[in-house]
């Protein structure tokens, strides 16, 4: 762990079996319940893809503003994705909702927390919030854009590709492969209704409104543009999103 | 193979990831890959992964990071320009490589990394090769890259444009960019202003080139088809002495500027690998690459 002249504690790893998971931990030197107020620990569930690619910056940006705000936040990379082993169509949609749990597992023993939270981006956050219903653990749950139809993802993927190539792909996105069993993972998924045990607490944060009637479920509606559809260059920030997120998480209540 | 994540710098506040082979394979150099853009070190389409386990397989170590402020590597909290900023930090991660007993680098650099590995390597004796991918602005003097950039705009308009039906039906619903248009023809007239500064940064350019590889250095140019880096290339290596040995330039066709799909990607990946174990050894247990 590296602690900065600013006072911030950091650190890349490996974990899980054979150290085959990517993470990175990151918050503030002192950090402590005993200094008053919940100490609150985060993973982030980030895209996957393409969509992770360009939403890497949005997510470290989050962590960023979470730690600032007094969390210790932990991103990571699912198995076939990121820095962490195998290709993405190795792993299952089963095995990703695992590798949550190990974030999860791996968090807490960098602990005690006084709160868990999960913050699921895209996919991230269909991925967090199975997760989180099998742990029923979790106090605040923050689903942001969240991808939870995998039919619809799957179309979305493909309009993605498309859009550089001129034609669909079943196979690929965007130079990222979609194999068969994952395909058939996605076409299954479908979270039509939020498990309402799925944390203490949920936000979704959203431009676009969606009708899911799960309660007790926040909502946020925020504008600008779709930045995981943003090629990194582009440093498209979503920086209401991020600061919201950041107070809900930490103060429960939506800024 | 293994991977192992770490922090480079004397501050540890650049991240990312070392991969090492199974089994070392004699005295093979550690490639670096440096990032692109603003991408994270993962490159664009994961390709600096792929590329790290492909190379673990041929007995090649692999390191890839972020410049400071992107990806997980912290800020900077100095002012230095980006152009010496990232040279400087690739050269901390090459000394911390070098602590591991690491003695010679190859460096491979997409878009904006190819930039740094290009500045690195003449300034860095334990470079020895150099993988430039779509590399533009090998220099940064705005008078020479306007001019090859007006070049190669010149070159899309008048050979491509002038006999494609598509490009007079353009015209015709007025999709043409008639600015750019406009000053391309502008800029070719008051080219024999700049010509004597563009002639000399070319060869300063092309010597330091020249230089690299006469003490023993490798190039490799790989471009896609149609991208800006086909125009440097073509200027910078018409100022190197014809059929020096130690330079390879490829070019990739349908392929866009970072090599997005899975199928433009694999052919990188294949030249970098060719090119690679034919400069630093054949693979004892399979040969070189087909």
């Amino acid at each position: 762990m590296t602690e900065t002249a600013s006072g911030v504690l950091r650190e890349p790893f490996t974990f899980g079996e054979g150290g085959e998971l990517y993470g990175f931990y990151e918050k503030r030197a002192g950090t402590s319940g005993e200094q008053g107020g919940a100490r609150t620990g985060v993973v982030i569930c980030q895209p996957v893809g393409q969509e992770g690619i360009r939403c890497h910056r949005a997510c470290r940006l989050l962590a960023r503003a979470l730690r600032d705000a007094g969390c210790g936040v932990l991103r990571f990379d699912y198995l076939g994705c990121g820095d962490s082993a195998g290709e993405e169509d190795d792993a299952r949609l089963e095995r990703w909702v695992t590798d949550v749990a190990r974030a999860v597992a791996e968090l807490r023993r960098r602990g005690p927390w006084s709160r868990l939270a999960l913050v699921g981006l895209r996919l991230g956050g269909a991925l967090a919030t199975l997760a989180a219903a099998r742990q029923r653990d979790v106090d605040r749950l923050v689903l942001w854009e969240p991808a939870l139809d995998g039919a619809r993802h799957l179309e979305e993927l493909a309009e993605q590709h498309a859009a550089l190539t001129g034609v669909p792909d079943p196979h690929e996105c965007l130079g990222f492969r979609i194999g068969a069993a994952l395909r058939e993972d996605l076409t299954g998924l479908e979270l039509a209704a939020i498990p309402p045990a799925a944390a203490e607490r949920i936000l979704v944060v959203e431009g676009a409104g969606e009708e899911n009637g799960a309660p007790p479920v926040e909502r946020l509606h925020v504008g600008g543009p779709r930045f995981w559809l943003a090629e990194p260059f582009q440093a498209v920030v979503p920086d209401r999103a991020i600061r919201s997120i950041a107070t809900w998480v930490t103060e429960g209540v939506v800024s | 193979m293994s991977e192992r994540a770490r922090t480079f710098g004397p501050a540890n506040r650049l991240v990312g990831v070392v991969t090492d082979p199974e089994v070392a394979a004699g005295d093979r150099p550690a490639v670096v890959v440096l990032g692109a853009g603003t991408v994270h070190h993962v490159g664009p389409s994961r390709y600096a992964v792929r590329l790290a386990r492909r190379l673990a397989a041929r007995g090649f170590p692999t390191a890839r990071f972020d410049h400071g402020g992107v990806g997980d590597s912290g800020r900077r909290t100095d002012r230095l320009p980006w152009e010496e900023s990232t040279v400087r930090e690739l050269g901390e991660v090459l000394d911390d490589l070098a602590g591991e007993g690491r003695e010679r680098f190859v460096l491979v650099g997409l878009c904006s990394g190819a930039i740094t590995a290009f500045r690195s390597a003449a300034a860095d004796p334990r470079v020895v090769g150099i993988a430039l991918i779509n590399a533009q602005a090998l220099d940064l003097d705005p008078d020479w890259n306007r001019h090859v950039l007006n070049r190669g705009w010149s070159r899309q308009y008048w050979r491509r444009s002038l006999f494609s039906a598509d490009s007079w039906k353009r015209a015709l619903t007025g999709r043409i960019q008639y600015r750019r248009l406009a000053a391309v023809l502008r800029e070719q007239v008051v080219q024999r202003v700049t010509r004597a500064r563009v002639a000399a940064v070319t060869e300063d350019v092309g010597g330091r080139l020249a230089g690299f590889v006469e003490r023993g250095g490798r190039a490799l140019f790989v471009s896609s088809a149609g991208d800006h880096a086909e125009d440097y290339r073509e200027l910078v290596l018409g100022a190197v002495e014809d059929g020096r040995p130690g330079i390879r330039s490829v070019t990739v066709e349908g392929s866009d500027h970072t090599f997005t799909l899975l199928h433009d990607q694999r052919r990188l990946l294949d030249e970098l690998e060719r090119w690679l174990v034919e400069g630093w050894g054949a693979d004892a247990r399979t040969g070189p690459v087909a």
